[in-house]
């Protein structure tokens, strides 16, 4: 029954979203454009890194061009979903408008989640997702069973993805000043369009444990290639339980903590 | 011209003091242009399984490079399209309209005066840098921190102006900042942030040498890490001036159209 | 008015003044949404319909109309902020439109919100700013600054971070920041909204003194009826981009309102229709009476009733402004033109 109700209110807000979208027409045509800028730039970056013609962390060019793809596609789950409605924390709480969300009878969470969506930017997830089909399409270890992990493993991906960036963005509580501690996620997280292993050493293991960037691209991408190891899938699995459960605790934290803006 | 020295002197202190305090928020948006950082550590990987170097660099080189890459490209930030839209289209701009001073020298005092905000946590930086890839040298000698210093203040000029056209833009349609964001993706890859120019396609090579971008970052950088040899700087020096100007020609042309404009979408 | 006077040229002249906007249509939903994605409907609203007037130096103008009436735009376009469709306007024998130093030097616009002051310093730094740009002297930015922190009472409140400042407060440092190069020509958008009725007096104060130490040109708008009489002699109606009227105040009211209300209190009860004989009954209740009556028979029929009633008491009263205008808009505005007294018509020439 709660699912139910939640998921009409979510659907109003897809509805919502869109209708005010169109409004600015020209954004379809500029956010498809970006998308294809960005995917090709970042293909051209492969296509230079891989002009020497050895391979990179131990991926051949066509397995790295899945990483590419998984990393525009979360570059558009990041704009369609969690931009539109995280970064306005900030500036709702400062503004006292936060209020508002407290006292609607839907969980607070679940509402400054889902609010708006930025339906243009879906087209990221599309090419990103185009890049991925071609790119496995072409590979001989890629299999049914594979994809299958793989879009799991994309779930769990993209939970670790929210849950990062929640509490980046919940810090709003605390730092009014500080509007765009968010940005520092899309810095590191440019490192996730390379698989994890062409990075040296200890920098790999600050992008896999310290900043999770390696589970939301490689493991993903390592599915799909054929090349899984238990460790990984079971790795990612849990950082996704563990960082939404810690992001719940911290939102619960932030609200007990919030003094709502007076002016 | 005493009255123009004094205005230029009041406006960098007070909107140095105005930039002060954002630094927090300035720290962070350093960090988030990681991208030659972040390609320093995929090139070296890249170095270290080929054996020591590659394509004519090894990891010191990488490293000098990407290092002297971040901290150019930490010099000519602008995020003078945003502001410019956002106050053209909210009526923002009307105040600085009012004076007998164009705006657009208010937007690169407080962006200027925001680099000097930034040198301190820049220095850490790359201190930290060279010390993790032992053996770095950045920069041969004074001489070539001087001659970069006037070529990255010419980048940064260039850049600057590029934004403030594409921030003009907002007179006329409200997706002017995503165009600035085009510009940014395009500028990661063709700048030379992502890898030394030696690396690309040279069909490719031969386009990119048509743009302003590779003087943004590219030849900045061959001159403060003294690989670019003297009559190199002189051409790159030609070079950067005449985009600054072009660009500056072309930012006058927009802006006095663009005024007529001004009012129409909504504010 | 001395608009009789042809030796000096009006500060301000405006002829046919036009501002046309294009603004896309939508019908509410998904639906009407879609439908303008495929295809845009756009109409043409004229904001400024053709205006004209003019005013001397040293003159306070109020202008009055509703919401989305023009008034703002008229002065956007008088500022120079906005280019204007069609027409012909000069300010100080400036085109406003061209911003040129001497132009920019000689006005001021200030708008109500919209602030010129750096949120994250104190005001003073934003002040140091307008002197540099203004190109202000020492002493006399000395000078002003001593007067301006007299007459508003700055003392104290200069040296905080400007985010910290009350509405008030705030306001009071824009109105300083604003005139800080003693311009000649003012344009006041608002300049008391949201401000709370001492203020809005200090506020009131301070332009009618800088209008008198400088004889400064001033146009006004305001949602306060009494920002608008207590500055203003003048008054300009604008309503749907048109000029209803302009003239006097006085004027205004004599023409909107041509009657006067008798208040009575009565010792005993009368009838209604007793009292209807004079005028037109607009309020009865009890023995309290209001009486509507021509305002040039007003003193004979308030003597009739006195002398004809069992009055325990009377008060004559004009009607008040804010009932005034509201006739003025509604409905009738269009005789209104047609009843544009002599001298505001030889104005709008």
């Amino acid at each position: 029954m709660r699912l139910k109700r939640y998921i009409r209110v979510l659907g109003i807000f897809v509805r919502a979203s869109i209708s005010a979208q169109l409004e600015y027409r020209v954004n379809f045509a500029v956010n498809l454009f970006g998308s294809l800028l960005l995917a090709g730039g970042t293909l051209l970056g492969i296509t230079i890194l891989y002009s020497d013609g050895t391979p990179l962390g131990g991926w051949s060019y066509r397995e790295s061009i899945v990483v590419v793809g998984l990393f525009t596609l979360v570059q558009g789950y990041i704009g369609a979903f969690l931009y539109p409605n995280l970064n306005k924390i900030g500036e709702e709480v400062r503004q006292g408008t936060m209020d508002f969300n407290l006292l609607k009878p839907v969980d607070a969470q679940f509402l400054i989640s889902s609010r708006n969506i930025n339906v243009f930017r879906l087209t990221d997830a599309l090419v990103g997702a185009g890049l991925v089909i071609w790119a496995a399409s072409g590979l001989e270890n890629a299999s049914s069973i594979g994809a299958l992990l793989g879009l799991c493993l994309i779930v769990t991906a993209l939970t670790i993805v929210y849950a990062v960036w929640f509490m980046l963005s919940m810090t709003a509580f605390w730092f009014v000043k500080v509007g765009n501690v968010t940005e520092l996620f899309n810095g590191f997280f440019r490192a996730g369009a390379f698989p994890v292993s062409a990075l040296p050493g200890w920098v790999r293991l600050v992008f896999t444990f310290l900043i999770p960037v390696a589970f939301v691209t490689t493991v993903p991408a390592e599915a799909i290639i054929g090349r899984w190891n238990a460790g990984s899938v079971l790795g990612s699995g849990v950082a996704a339980v563990l960082l939404l459960g810690v992001s719940r605790w911290f939102w619960t934290y932030a609200i007990s903590k919030y003094t709502s803006a007076s002016s | 011209m005493r009255a123009r020295l004094n205005k230029t002197w009041v406006l960098f202190s007070v909107w140095f003091a105005h930039m002060s305090a954002y630094r927090a928020e300035i720290v962070i948006w350093m960090l988030s242009g990681a991208i030659p950082l972040i390609m320093m550590a995929v090139w070296i990987g890249k170095a270290r399984a080929a054996g020591g170097h590659t394509g004519g660099f090894n990891e010191q080189q990488f490293a000098a490079y990407f290092l002297a890459a971040w901290i150019t490209q930490q010099l000519i930030v602008a995020w003078v399209a945003w502001e410019l839209d956002y106050q053209i289209r909210q009526g923002h701009l009307s105040p600085k309209l009012l004076r007998p001073l164009d705006p657009m020298w208010e937007f690169f005092a407080g962006h200027y005066s925001e680099r000097l905000v930034r040198l301190p946590f820049m220095l850490l930086i790359v201190f930290a840098g060279l010390l993790i890839v032992p053996g770095t040298r950045l920069t041969p000698d004074i001489w070539h921190v001087l001659l970069y210093t006037l070529s990255v203040t010419v980048a940064f000029f260039t850049r600057f102006l590029i934004a403030y056209c594409i921030g003009i833009l907002a007179f006329w349609f409200d997706q002017a900042t995503a165009i600035d964001d085009f510009y940014f993706v395009a500028a990661a890859f063709l700048t030379g942030a992502f890898a030394p120019l030696e690396f690309y396609p040279p069909a490719l090579r031969a386009f990119i040498e048509w743009t302003p971008f590779p003087y943004l970052v590219y030849y900045p950088v061959r001159v403060l890490t003294g690989e670019a040899p003297g009559p190199e700087i002189a051409r790159v020096f030609g070079v950067q001036l005449l985009w600054a100007a072009g660009f500056y020609a072309l930012r006058s042309a927009l802006w006095r159209r663009g005024l007529a404009r001004y009012g129409a979408v909504g504010a | 008015m001395s608009h009789t006077d042809h030796s000096t040229t009006p500060v301000i002249q405006v002829r046919d003044l036009e501002k046309v906007y294009t603004v896309h249509e939508k019908e509410p939903g998904l639906r009407g949404s879609l439908a303008s994605f495929v295809r845009r409907r756009k109409t043409l609203v004229r904001a400024v319909d053709r205006i004209s007037f003019e005013i001397d130096a040293g003159q306070m103008v109020g202008f009055l109309g509703p919401n989305g009436a023009g008034k703002t735009t008229a002065l956007k376009m008088l500022a120079g902020l906005l280019h204007p469709t069609d027409g012909f306007v000069r300010v100080g024998g400036h085109v406003p439109k061209e911003r040129r130093t001497e132009f920019l030097k000689n006005i001021t616009l200030v708008m109500g919100q919209k602030q010129q002051l750096l949120w994250d310093l104190p005001a003073l730094d934003s002040f140091l700013v307008n002197q540099a740009i203004y190109e202000i002297p020492n002493d006399e930015y000395q000078a002003t600054m001593r007067e301006f922190s007299e007459i508003l009472e700055l003392e104290g409140i200069l040296k905080k971070q400007v985010r910290k400042l009350s509405l008030g407060e705030r306001m009071k440092c824009e109105l300083a920041a604003a005139l800080l190069h003693r311009p000649r020509v003012l344009f006041l958008d608002e300049p008391t909204i949201g401000l709370d009725v001492n203020m809005q007096v200090r506020i009131r104060e301070f332009v009618a003194e800088y209008n008198r130490r400088f004889n400064a040109t001033v146009i006004l708008t305001s949602h306060y009826m009494a920002d608008v009489t207590a500055l203003c002699k003048r008054i300009i109606v604008i309503d749907k981009g048109h000029i209803v009227f302009d003239g006097d105040l006085s004027a205004l009211v004599e023409e909107a309102a041509p009657g006067k209300t008798v208040r009575l209190e009565l010792s005993e009860n009368v009838s209604d229709e007793r009292l209807s004989f004079y005028g037109k009954l607009t309020s009865r209740e009890g023995l309290f009476a209001d009486v509507l009556v021509p305002r040039n028979e007003t003193s004979r029929l308030a003597a009739r009733m006195l002398a004809e009633l069992p009055v325990a008491d009377v008060t004559i009263e004009d009607p008040p402004i804010e009932g005034v205008i509201g006739t003025l808009f509604a409905g009738t505005n269009r005789q209104a033109v047609d009843a544009v007294p002599a001298g505001a018509e030889q104005a709008a020439r």
